[in-house]
């Protein structure tokens, strides 16, 4: 149960993340990025759980999500 | 236990499915009907007649005054031309609900004396909002996401045996297997269409989840327009123009999207647009060519076509599904319709597994009600609808309300009921009354069809009421062989 709710919130805070970071992606085709960035995040959600729920090793799927995370917030920050 | 991939799969597949799979179903439901949301128009409205005559554009200038009385109001009126599913003239709102439809002779112009329904657009409301505006948008697109969640844990969990285990039907097996291959069945077949759905039809609601600003910016655009309108003066009747007549501007507007291919024009405080039909391809284009309200010159032509915003327009297209052709729509319904045996065959399985173990819990209990309730108690409520329009006088005001009260009083009845009888543990009576009243509702559907629509004839059967009629039918025997194989 808590796997689950780790899982579920590593998956939902890295899909926030893409399309908080997806106006910026293109900043002459703002709906553009953000529907491209929207198509992204729902596609990732599903994969980024299971992975993270997955794994023989609570800590790997963690990781593994967590890594996505970060590379999201990176999205982010590098073209703010 | 013993810990593997597949026993994790195992356990999120079975209680988000379980969790989610019982509004999904009701989504799924709905979503079948709002397929054939406007030939279920015509069915609800039977005094219309079946055909129609050819569509003169002179007659759109003959539906102005009823589309000057909606502008008044503060409402959006369009008119939707006649197309190959519906061959009349109807001038359209949406009331915050579902779109009130005012049906006119395509070639005369002569407004048709047809009852206030809410019509097949209510099962589309239902199908992404729950009638709950955003808050249900907000818990059906979360619903998508759980059913791709689910969608995934159930390919790994049958990977192995995905071959094998289609080929496999024993109805007359144990029950819980025998309840296992009807899931089966109802899902991996269709998965691709699952997975179509579900991503896309989360994606077109994805602003609900998953906005491109942070929440708390979310939620203060979402608060801030409410002080707004507080502090609002209380409008007052608008002016609205006379306006150009509108047959000059359909030529001027299909030189532009072609011949025959407008849709409806919507008439908004500012301009009159011309809008391609959705009908036109796969893609849901929305192409439109804009006029001035006040003397009916040109204002500009709206087409999005970059890359990104063609795939949005494809996957707003393949979920709407308004380009179809009949045989395609038929498979669409067919597919959500084993989505929806798919979801109702997992929460079946998801309780016989439990009952044994937790069937005298409290918890389990009421996951009994809720399936109950959620299930037959769902459909009999849809059939109730049906049952209300043909039977609720045609001079009652605010109807199409009614008509929607009729089947939140029947979901009501039938959930409370569910519940009573299995926090009483009676569960079984209680599928059966549900079962059995589905079944009288669906079978009696086809004669009830007969008795109150004007001129009908056994011989002479106009598609959507024999269509209508047969899937009732259809549910109904269904439901009367289920009740027959439960055991006391």
């Amino acid at each position: 149960m808590l796997r689950g709710l780790l899982a579920l919130g590593l998956a939902w805070t890295c899909a926030h993340l893409i399309t908080v970071g997806s106006p910026q992606w293109g900043p002459g085709a703002r709906h553009d990025s953000v529907v491209f960035g929207q198509m992204i995040a729902i596609a990732a959600f599903p994969v980024l759980l299971l992975i993270a729920f997955g794994t023989q090793k609570p800590l790997h799927g963690a990781l593994i999500a967590g890594t996505a995370c970060i590379l999201a917030a990176l999205g982010l920050l590098f073209h703010a | 236990m013993q810990d593997n991939l597949r026993t994790r799969m195992g356990w999120l597949h079975a209680w988000v499915g379980f969790i989610a799979g019982l509004l999904l179903f009701c989504v799924f439901v709905t979503g079948s009907l709002s397929v054939f949301d406007t030939e279920l128009t015509r069915w609800l409205q039977p005094e219309v007649p079946p055909q129609a005559p050819a569509f003169s554009p002179q007659v759109l200038d003959r539906t102005l005054p009823t589309v000057r009385e909606l502008l008044q109001q503060g409402e959006k009126p369009f008119i939707t031309l006649p197309s190959s599913r519906d061959p009349f003239v109807r001038v359209q709102h949406h009331d915050g609900y579902e779109f009130l439809t005012v049906p006119y002779n395509p070639q005369t112009g002569e407004q048709l004396q047809a009852r206030d329904t809410a019509g097949g657009k209510f099962f589309y409301d239902l199908h992404y909002t729950l009638r709950t505006g955003l808050y249900g948008e907000t818990l059906i697109a979360a619903a998508g996401l759980a059913l791709l969640v689910t969608v995934g844990s159930g390919i790994i969990i049958h990977l192995r045996g995905l071959i094998s285990d289609l080929l496999l039907v024993r109805p007359f097996a144990a029950r819980l297997r025998a309840w296992l291959d009807v899931h089966i069945l109802a899902s991996v077949p269709f998965i691709p269409f699952v997975i179509m759905m579900a991503y896309t039809g989360t994606f077109i609601r994805t602003r609900t989840l998953f906005p491109p600003v942070s929440y708390i910016s979310s939620i203060q655009n979402f608060v801030s327009p409410h002080r707004a309108t507080e502090a609002e003066p209380p409008e007052t009747k608008r002016d609205i123009p006379i306006g150009p007549s509108l047959p000059p501007l359909l030529d001027v507007a299909e030189k532009t999207l072609g011949k025959g291919q407008t849709g409806f024009i919507l008439f908004l405080p500012n301009s009159v647009l011309f809008s391609r039909t959705d009908m036109s391809g796969p893609l849901l284009t929305r192409e439109h060519v804009d006029f001035s309200p006040v003397d009916g010159h040109f204002l500009r032509h709206v087409l999005l076509s970059t890359p990104v915003t063609q795939t949005q327009q494809l996957m707003e297209g393949i979920h709407y599904a308004r380009w179809t052709g009949t045989g395609l729509r038929w498979l669409y319904f067919l597919s959500g319709a084993m989505g929806a045996i798919m979801f109702a065959s997992g929460a079946i399985i998801f309780l016989m597994k439990r009952r044994k173990v937790s069937g005298k819990r409290v918890m389990f209990r009421v996951a009994e009600g809720l399936t109950i309730g959620c299930i037959p108690g769902f459909l009999l409520a849809t059939l109730a609808f049906f049952w209300a329009n043909r039977l609720l006088p045609t001079s009652l005001p605010a109807r199409h309300l009614a008509e929607v009260h009729c089947f939140f009083a029947a979901w009501c009845l039938s959930s409370t009921a569910g519940m009573l009888w299995s926090l009483l543990h009676r569960a079984l009576p209680g599928w059966k009354i549900q079962l059995s009243a589905l079944a009288f509702l669906g079978v009696l559907l086809t004669p009830l069809d007969f008795l109150t629509r004007p001129g009908a004839s056994m011989l002479h059967a106009p598609t959507v009421f024999a269509a209508t009629d047969i899937c009732a039918l259809l549910l109904g025997l269904a439901s009367l062989q289920m009740v027959r194989r439960l055991r006391c």
